[in-house]
């Protein structure tokens, strides 16, 4: 059985609570399970036994004290990605990598319009030196090497992502400070000298370190699981917001560019 | 005859030395000395001599070669003209008389110029029909080419040609031809419809006549203008150009008396008129993933100016954000949907639902608007069958179909159907000739009642999916699935998106090239060409009428569904109308402007410094007749035999070259000393030294 075909993979898991009496209680201690595509798995045990703890974090809505667990949401090996707008990837070093075939696909996708966004959520495990580099980080340029990836640049403070809901001037996730690198827009500073783009000039591509997922995740009452960094409850506001914005500008593309010659083209309209 | 003695020695030179040296100073020692019969062994000696030279009386039988000659006949239309045909047949009459008398020439007669059908530009090309006639030929037995033309050669060399004998060029016509003549000086290919378009024109009339002239100015068949012009000089023009598509701007000037044609009084320019900043609103409902689809096809058509709003949030929607943290635009509703609406060339309504955004009475006004000529698109989603659907709005007026209240969510290939096939939308889709068609699965059909109008595809259960309609002038079109977008991601392989939107946004804006019922009709060289673009089994045939006012019949033939075509071969330059049912056409036929008729009048200029540089010349055929516009009787110039070094041409003589090639046909050959002759010779001369030695 090859990782293609699961959808859950769990290694050594383990979950501890504190109640709020104090008392810490041992969920999962030391689970390992595999749950296959498609397969109809039951998890059976007594009341107390974790499964709500287990599934909880196969849903990502509590996070692991150790072990590893994925949930692989979209196989890219495998599934129809045409059907997603924006494909959001975690770079998870743990994770095996994707083969050539699977990577020939995610190239595939963007050139036909599709966006991946990758998030490698090592804002602060970057060293401090120029040449330190995560193993997330690593692992992009892995995944990069073998991609059709545009120049890219840090979003400009006149790029639609900044205004195609929010007003956003950066967009932080559980960390903030990385900036969210886009395809760097041609030279397009004259209106009248604008260039002819083959596409509509929507990123392939984005590139962030903040973990945006982390800042996203919520319990079943809404409250946030991660706290942000550093903890400032803006921070999730604006973390939320920027992944509105970027939605928006997958399905509305430069919609928000354009609207400042909308005055201009009903200013024209009837002469 | 050609007589000559060669010596074939039986035995080599060195040999023939060694024996007949040493004899030979014996000999002439004896006559020195005076010895006796000494002559009588010189005598023998000369005898043996001549008998091992062994000479050889030869007679070559040699047949002389003939130059070849070529008269090119210019038979191009310009040669048509008044009496050129008659004098130039005349003229190759007697000139084929009088080289048949001259039995060193073989006469070539090279007919050239004759346009073929389909030919666009007619030109008249001698010279390569020169190069054709001698190309079997070697340079040294070309006697020469006689051209008989009204000097109008289009691929004349100003300067020597490649052709190495003399080159006579006979011109037909007369020196005091006239002739008037109309051509565009500027014509643009393209221009916007309804706007004036700039040209400019030129009348050239022979022998530096000047004076005003009028010109009548037609567009499409139908007369506007009548212009005054200055002979000789570039004259601007505006014309409106009034439909898009191909337009025909035709001139022409009356006729003169005594002019040459009439075929050069006429100018064609053909514009192609297009259509410039279509307007389109596009309405989405909600961001949704197709709608950077329809977004990204109508901003990359140049010929559209995209107006698009998105509701991004709906006016109910409040969730205390500040709104200055938001980037969200008002949606000017009434200056779209009341002042500008009829500025607009088609509204898309991309899965709009109906929402407090947009007051009642506008649908109305939407509804109105298509009425009067206006086009709507309705690309449909789960919305439209749903509460809020903008079917359940005033706006219903305009609908072609209401939804059943049905979303059918299985995967389906979209396919034509029977009227679809010939729809000029949906014809010939690509990928649409296969089963399954190659292209993508779509996964959602919105169910609708009864539609009106034109069903062109079909979608799950044979469902309507693309439905075409027309409500008083304007026109409907409503897309029953939105996952058009699934093409466009290459879901599958994708799909042809782009053509199926395209052709969809442009019908609606009523683009001729998509109308239902087209006649177009054009010229290819002399043949017209008519297509018929319908929906109905069989147009019937077309009718014509020529540019004299003849009129004929062609018939359509099937070449697709929905495409007939028929061709007709014609022989009259002008336009042709053509008409089928309620439709008619305009078709030039013919060259336009081609070199062939714009200057028609008989010249010696082209051809005179070819023709000179070659040591030949270039003569009218006939002076003009006393009253100056006919030509007057042919006179040929006789024809003299040159040597290769002499002059060519005279006053009233043209000269053809002779070749000295020759071709051998037999060689006799008698040895003078050999049989009994030599050796009869030979033993009576020794036998008389001996004889003499002996007393």
């Amino acid at each position: 059985m090859s990782d293609g075909d699961l959808s859950v993979i769990a290694k050594n898991l383990r979950k501890t609570f504190r109640r709020d009496t104090g008392e810490t209680v041992e969920a999962l201690a030391d689970v390992s399970l595999d749950v296959r595509r498609g397969a109809l798995t039951a998890l059976v045990g007594p009341d107390g036994a974790g499964k709500t703890t287990l599934l909880r974090l196969a849903c990502g809505l509590i996070v692991p004290d150790g072990g590893n667990l994925q949930v692989i949401g979209v196989d890219i090996a495998k599934d129809e990605l045409s059907f997603y707008p924006l494909i959001y990837w975690p770079i998870d070093p743990a994770a095996p990598m994707p083969s050539q075939a699977a990577i020939a696909r995610i190239d595939a996708y963007m050139q036909q319009g599709g966006t991946v966004l990758f998030d490698t959520r090592d804002q602060f495990s970057n060293g401090i030196g120029a040449d330190s580099t995560s193993p997330a980080t690593e692992r992009l340029r892995d995944i990069l090497g073998n991609l059709n990836v545009p120049p890219l640049e840090p979003v400009p403070s006149d790029h639609v992502l900044t205004k195609s809901f929010f007003i956003l001037p950066e967009f932080p996730g559980r960390f903030a400070g990385s900036p969210l690198w886009v395809e760097a827009s041609l030279e397009a500073s004259n209106a009248d000298n604008r260039p002819v783009r083959v596409g509509d000039g929507v990123s392939p591509i984005m590139i962030t370190a903040n973990d945006f997922a982390g800042a996203w995740a919520v319990d079943e009452n809404g409250d946030p699981l991660l706290p942000t960094v550093p903890n400032d409850p803006m921070q999730r506001v604006y973390a939320l917001r920027a992944g509105v914005n970027i939605m928006m500008y997958m399905l509305t593309g430069n919609y928000k560019s354009d609207q400042v010659h909308v005055p201009v083209l009903l200013e024209r309209l009837g002469q | 005859m050609n007589w000559s003695i060669s010596f074939e020695p039986l035995i080599s030179w060195p040999l023939l030395a060694a024996v007949l040296v040493p004899l030979a100073l014996l000999a002439l020692a004896g006559l020195w000395f005076g010895q006796r019969g000494a002559v009588l062994r010189l005598v023998a000696l000369a005898a043996l001599a001549a008998a091992l030279f062994n000479p050889v009386f030869l007679d070559e039988s040699r047949e002389p070669l003939k130059s070849v000659v070529a008269l090119i006949v210019d038979r191009s239309p310009s040669q048509d003209i008044g009496e050129r045909t008659r004098q130039t047949d005349e003229a190759l009459a007697g000139l084929q008389q009088r080289l048949g008398r001259f039995n060193q020439f073989d006469v070539r007669v090279v007919e050239a110029g004759k346009p073929e059908a389909a030919e666009e530009r007619t030109e008249t090309r001698l010279f390569s029909a020169l190069e054709g006639a001698f190309r079997d030929v070697p340079p040294s037995r070309i006697g020469g080419a006689i051209m008989i033309t009204d000097g109008q050669v289009h691929d004349a060399p100003t300067g020597a040609p490649d052709f190495h004998a003399p080159l006579h060029a006979l011109i037909t016509g007369h020196e005091h031809e006239k002739d008037r003549r109309i051509r565009f000086e500027n014509a643009p290919r393209f221009g916007l419809v309804g706007k004036p378009l700039d040209m400019s024109y030129r009348v050239i009339a022979t022998g530096g006549e000047t004076g005003p002239v009028d010109v009548r100015v037609s567009v499409n068949g139908q007369q506007v203008s009548v212009e005054h012009a200055i002979i000789g000089q570039a004259t601007p023009l505006q014309v409106t150009i009034p439909t898009a598509g191909r337009n025909i701007i035709e001139l022409a000037i009356d006729r003169e008396p005594g002019e040459l044609t009439e075929t050069n009084n006429r100018a064609i320019a053909l514009v192609d008129g297009i259509r410039e900043n279509l307007r389109v609103l596009l309405v989405s409902g909600e961001p949704h993933a197709g709608e950077r689809t329809w977004r990204n096809l109508l901003k990359s058509d140049a010929s559209v100016d995209l107006v698009h709003f998105t509701i991004l949030r709906p006016p109910e929607k409040q969730d205390g954000t500040p709104i200055n943290e938001l980037s969200l635009i008002a949606f000017p509703t009434r200056e779209l949907f009341v002042e500008k609406i009829k500025d607009f060339d088609l509204i898309i309504f991309d899965r709009y639902q109906h929402r407090d955004v947009l007051p009642i009475l506008y649908y109305d006004y939407i509804s109105e608007y298509v009425e009067k000529g206006g086009a709507l698109l309705i690309a449909a989603g789960p919305e439209y069958a749903g509460e809020s659907s903008i079917a359940r709005t005033p706006l219903m007026a305009a609908l072609p179909a209401m939804p059943s209240g049905e979303i059918v969510e299985k995967a389906f290939y979209p396919r034509l159907t029977d009227i679809g096939q010939r729809h000029p939308v949906t014809r010939g889709l690509d990928g649409s000739s296969s089963e399954p068609p190659r292209w993508s699965r779509w996964f959602r059909t919105i169910g609708v009642q009864n539609p009106e109008g034109q069903v062109v595809m079909k979608g799950a259960d044979n469902r309507p999916l693309l439905v075409l309609d027309r409500k008083g002038e304007g026109r409907v079109g409503m897309l029953l699935s939105d996952q058009g977008w699934l093409w466009a991601r290459g879901f599958e392989g994708g799909g042809p998106h782009v053509q199926l939107y395209r052709r969809i946004a442009h019908w609606l804006m009523k683009e001729p090239e998509l109308e239902e019922e087209r006649l177009t009709a054009d010229g290819r060289g002399m043949t017209l060409d008519i297509r018929r673009q319908t929906m109905s089994d069989d147009p019937g045939p077309a009718q014509i009428i020529t540019p004299s006012g003849k009129t004929m019949t062609v018939k359509l033939d099937k070449s697709e569904p929905g495409i007939f075509l028929g061709s007709v071969q014609t022989s009259e330059i002008g336009l042709y109308q053509v008409a089928n049912g309620d439709l008619t056409a305009l078709a030039h036929v013919g060259p336009i402007n081609a070199p062939e008729f714009a200057d028609v009048v008989s010249t010696e200029d082209r051809l005179k410094a070819p023709a000179e540089a070659t040591g030949g010349s270039v003569r009218r055929l006939a002076s003009p007749s006393a009253s100056g516009d006919q030509p007057g009787p042919v006179v040929l110039p006789s024809i003299v035999p040159v040597r290769a070094s002499a002059d060519a041409a005279g006053a009233d003589w043209i000269g053809l070259r002779t070749t000295d090639d020759s071709v051998l046909k037999a060689v006799s050959r008698v040895p003078l000393f050999g049989g009994f002759l030599g050796l009869g010779l030979l033993l009576l001369a020794m036998g008389s030294m001996w004889y003499r030695e002996g007393r």
